[in-house]
């Protein structure tokens, strides 16, 4: 036969079960159960809480763990070249937004003193005339590479 | 351990203060805080691997988070990025052990590595339960991990999955009949 879904009255009962376990307030299946369900969830919990009990790590077994990862993260720290370090940004994700704008800013700055001469040369409004206006495309394509660049960078997150 | 870690190790320390002075070029932060979250890792990974692999995986853990942690932006708190990459390592164990062995049948294989004067009357017990555990949706699985291996409370349970405390009971209720009835199926 099939229960009715349990109440919330069920589920917290259950639950202040489970705390008097883990508190040690209880060790056997508990006499008010109201059914043979009720007391098989408990017993399940009691056998979770015998099988794996509650106990402190031992020191001698810490200090070596501790001292393997502390030698693998000393062999990290000299394998990675400091140039690195110029990439680690510990900011804030507004600061890094900001970062990003100035670089692009200066991107395009730059972009737009390279390709001045060629944007207002003869050769390029008679390339413009054939229409293959490269000049302009490579310099269109450049930006719209940079936004997604830029894109991709910023949404990224830990 | 130096004295800069035991200070660190004191509470007062935050897990953040820590990160950052790592960030920095200190690798004894990194030690104060492994000290403090291993009992937490290394508890959370004996109810889910083999007693054989258990430090290994914990080790796993803490390297990689060791290796990653520059990229941590402290979107989240640090326990829970430690959580998430503790049941990732779990996930990619047993993605490698399946190649040979499903994850329900590597407590078994766990099984038949022990002697027959084994001492730990409940070994067995644990053989049965962690492979119940992992046979069960990963929901159900992180709610009884919470408050067995953790030791969190049912409202810290609650705010940690974003969810309210009676939601939270149920679901608690539901993942312990699953655990029962995997571990009855083990029977049939």
């Amino acid at each position: 036969m099939t229960r009715n879904a349990p109440t919330p009255q069920e589920d917290a009962w259950l639950a202040d079960f489970t705390d008097s376990i883990l508190d040690g307030e209880a060790d056997s299946p508990p006499e008010s159960a109201s059914n043979a369900e009720e007391l098989a969830l408990a017993e399940s919990l009691l056998r979770l809480k015998r099988a794996f009990p509650q106990q402190e790590l031992d020191p001698s077994l810490v200090k070596r763990m501790r001292h393997q990862v502390m030698e693998v993260a000393r062999q990290e720290k000299r394998r990675k070249p400091r140039w690195t370090d110029i990439f680690q940004w510990n900011l804030p994700l507004s600061q890094r937004q900001q970062a990003g704008l100035a670089f692009a800013m200066l991107v395009l700055a730059g972009l737009t003193l390279v390709s001045a001469p060629l944007l207002f040369s003869n050769e390029s409004a008679l390339t413009a005339a054939a229409g293959t206006n490269l000049p302009g495309a490579v310099i269109g394509l450049g930006l719209v590479a940079l936004l997604a660049v830029l894109f991709l960078i910023l949404r990224r997150k830990s | 351990m130096n004295s800069n870690a035991s200070i660190y190790n004191r509470s007062t320390v935050s897990d953040e203060h820590l990160i950052q002075r790592f960030k920095q070029g200190d690798l004894d932060s990194f030690g104060s805080l492994y000290e403090r979250h291993l009992p937490t890792v290394y508890n959370r990974v004996r109810y889910v691997i083999p007693e054989a692999d258990v430090e290994d995986v914990t080790q796993e853990v803490f390297i990689s988070a060791m290796k990653s942690l520059n990229a941590f932006r402290g979107e989240s708190l640090f326990t829970t990025w430690l959580r998430a990459l503790t049941n990732f390592k779990v996930a990619e164990y047993y993605r490698k052990k399946n190649r040979k062995q499903t994850p329900r049948e590597a407590p078994i294989a766990e099984a038949e590595t022990l002697s027959d004067e084994s001492a730990d009357l409940h070994l067995e017990d644990r053989i049965a339960l962690r492979r119940a555990l992992m046979s069960m949706p990963e929901r159900y699985r992180e709610v009884i991990l919470l408050r067995f291996s953790e030791g969190l409370q049912f409202d810290q349970i609650a705010k940690s999955m974003n969810s309210n405390l009676e939601t939270t009971k149920s679901l608690f209720r539901r993942a312990v009949a699953a655990l029962r009835k995997n571990l009855d199926d083990k029977h049939d």
